[in-house]
């Protein structure tokens, strides 16, 4: 899928961060271009009957759990996150990781949609999020890997609708 | 780059067959992977939802995002939410000059 030159055509951030984290921090970085969009399932019912699965890139970690790499190299690994965890754990390269300590929700909002659930907008959270750590410059495991052994656990989960927050 | 990697665990989800919608800050990275939907929010990174105890912006961003989840959108829609930032933070984190 990748063209022959690709950055020549990445524009705005895109360029500015392809060319950032090259001289930074890993030199074959490139971006995963892809010419089709995946599949679109819509949700088949009201979101405030669905289950929702949170799945986030802001390196969410609980207590007990091992933290996530933070090497030039990036993290694959994800991390499982109970719904009722209220004790978030937040490890980045990329972002003010401190400023966020102070509300998790701003990029890893789980405490928030228990609200939501409690208010009545979403029907009930699934048993478990997942957490990576959104730094992956080499995103083999990732998408032979670990990608889909969360899609395969939240399919086993009976998850209706998944949102996908980066950080 | 959690852009990309939202992308892409998204596009993996897609392809089990599951019902999936995303955040995006930086729409031209996004437009890259092409995951089946995404919701733009012109917000800084580290402040996906919005600021720091600001739970109504934050509550109205994830109520945005998950109502369109429901709506007839084309593969590969991007859409904009129409969410802005009140200040630099953002243009500066663009370019670079802030965290």
């Amino acid at each position: 899928m990748q063209e022959s030159d690709p950055h020549k055509q990445y524009v705005g951030f895109a360029r500015v961060e392809y060319e950032h984290v090259r001289r930074r921090f890993y030199p074959a970085f490139d971006w995963q271009v892809h010419t089709e969009p995946s599949p679109r399932r819509i949700l088949d019912r009201p979101v405030d009957t669905a289950r929702l699965a949170l799945v986030g890139t802001a390196g969410a970690s609980v207590p007990g759990q091992s933290p996530f790499s933070l090497g030039h190299e990036g993290d694959p690994s994800f991390r499982e996150i109970p719904a009722d965890a209220d004790r978030i754990r937040l490890s980045h390269v990329g972002y003010d990781v401190p400023r966020a300590r102070k509300d998790p929700d701003v990029v890893f909002p789980l405490a928030l949609l228990r609200d939501m659930v409690a208010e009545g907008d979403i029907g009930e959270l699934a048993p478990r999020a997942y957490s990576f750590m959104g730094y992956i410059p080499e995103v083999d495991g990732l998408i032979s890997t670990t990608g889909p052994e969360v899609a395969r656990r939240l399919r086993a989960e009976a998850v209706d609708l998944v949102l996908l927050v980066p950080s | 780059m959690c852009q990309q990697s939202v992308g892409l665990l998204q596009r993996i989800f897609d392809d089990h067959g599951l019902a999936t919608v995303s955040i995006t800050q930086v729409p031209e990275i996004t437009a890259l992977v092409k995951p089946s939907l995404a919701a733009f929010v012109a917000h800084p990174f580290g402040l996906t939802l919005g600021a720091v105890a600001d739970k109504n912006t934050q509550r109205a961003v994830i109520r945005r995002c998950l109502a369109e989840s429901t709506q007839e959108h084309p593969a590969g829609t991007i859409l904009d939410l129409g969410f802005r930032w009140p200040d630099d933070l953002r243009e500066r984190q663009l370019r670079k000059d802030a965290p």
